[in-house]
């Protein structure tokens, strides 16, 4: 059992997946791996409204725009490139999961990925890239929570105005936050 | 201070498991806790489906007992990588509901790392996986080994 060789991390964009991100980052540090960022993209309509009717010109814009949307996740959780370790991003069309535990093949890999959102009903629809690795993957997962304030916040039907409240210095505590005096 | 915490339950996975954690806290120069969880005979509610563990169904004969065959397993990872960086390793035995109870652990720790049992279609429909649940609900990164990974 030898120190992961390559991280791979799920780079959507999403909250979630921006703290993967620098989570992955600070795994590939200290274990002087490469770091590979993927994003997975589907035709706007899905594969099977694509397959009708193939049009090469709105694939390359399509990747172009997944392109766009990884260099835009990147910035948004790094800033800019981290210049003492070799990032190797890659995009790919395909359904997340499955490219996630494509790319992580090889044993020596380590696979970061968001651990999606919580409650009842999100978990209906949410976070089933990361059961889908954590089922398929071939590599060690590493799962990432979403962040304290995230859960606090809430969307959809939590993230209602009426019921948002200003978040006491008690209830981020009871979440599982640290205060620094 | 920061830590990894990791599920030992004693299966050949769990080992694979404790051996990775060992590497990753000989990396991040950080403390190993150890965590064995008995698991307790479990209450239902029928009304809301709450699970809750019995006290009366373990004793801590019982759970020395565990700690040292935990114990046993840990002297004998240590021994197998001799030659690289010292960790320091504790080892705890609490009963109670296995996911309920590693979560509580990640409160506070750095990382938390469980083996996967690798049990697919049918078995993990009835069983559910305590892996999944805890790599959820964790406040922690979690990490998942794959079953039959290193082999």
């Amino acid at each position: 059992v030898s120190a992961a060789r390559r991280v791979i991390v799920g780079a959507s964009g999403s909250p979630g997946s921006l703290r993967a991100l620098r989570h992955a980052e600070d795994l590939a540090r200290h274990s002087v791996a490469t770091l590979i960022p993927v994003l997975a993209w589907t035709p706007p309509g899905g594969d099977l409204a694509a397959r009708r009717q193939t049009c090469p010109t709105l694939v390359h814009i399509w990747h172009d725009a997944a392109w766009q949307r990884l260099w835009a996740a990147l910035d948004a959780a790094w800033g800019e490139i981290p210049a003492d370790m070799l990032v190797e991003p890659v995009v790919q069309r395909g359904l997340p999961g499955q490219i996630l535990v494509e790319v992580a093949c090889h044993p020596d890999d380590l696979l970061v990925v968001g651990a999606g959102r919580r409650g009842v009903l999100a978990r209906m629809w949410h976070s089933r890239v990361s059961r889908y690795c954590l089922a398929h993957a071939q590599c060690p997962v590493v799962a990432v929570p979403p962040a304290i304030l995230a859960q606090h916040a809430g969307r959809g039907l939590h993230g209602w105005p009426f019921r948002r409240r200003a978040l006491s210095v008690e209830a981020f505590l009871h979440h599982g936050g640290s205060v620094t005096a | 201070m920061s830590w990894i915490v990791v599920g030992v339950d004693g299966s050949p996975s769990s080992q694979v498991a404790l051996g990775w954690a060992m590497t990753e806290a000989g990396l991040r120069r950080v403390p190993l806790a150890v965590l064995t969880v008995i698991p307790a005979a479990v209450e239902a509610s029928g009304v809301t489906g709450q699970m809750s563990p019995l006290d009366e169904s373990f004793s801590d004969e019982r759970r020395t007992e565990v700690q040292r065959a935990t114990q046993d397993i840990v002297d004998k990872a240590v021994a197998e990588r001799a030659g690289q960086p010292e960790v320091t390793v504790t080892v705890r035995a609490v009963a109670g509901l296995v996911a309920d109870e590693l979560i509580q652990a990640s409160g506070d720790a750095d990382l938390l790392v469980v083996a996967a049992r690798g049990a697919g279609g049918f078995a993990r429909l009835i069983m559910g996986s305590v892996s999944t649940q805890v790599a959820h609900h964790a406040r922690c990164p979690v990490v998942v080994i794959p079953a039959g990974w290193g082999s």
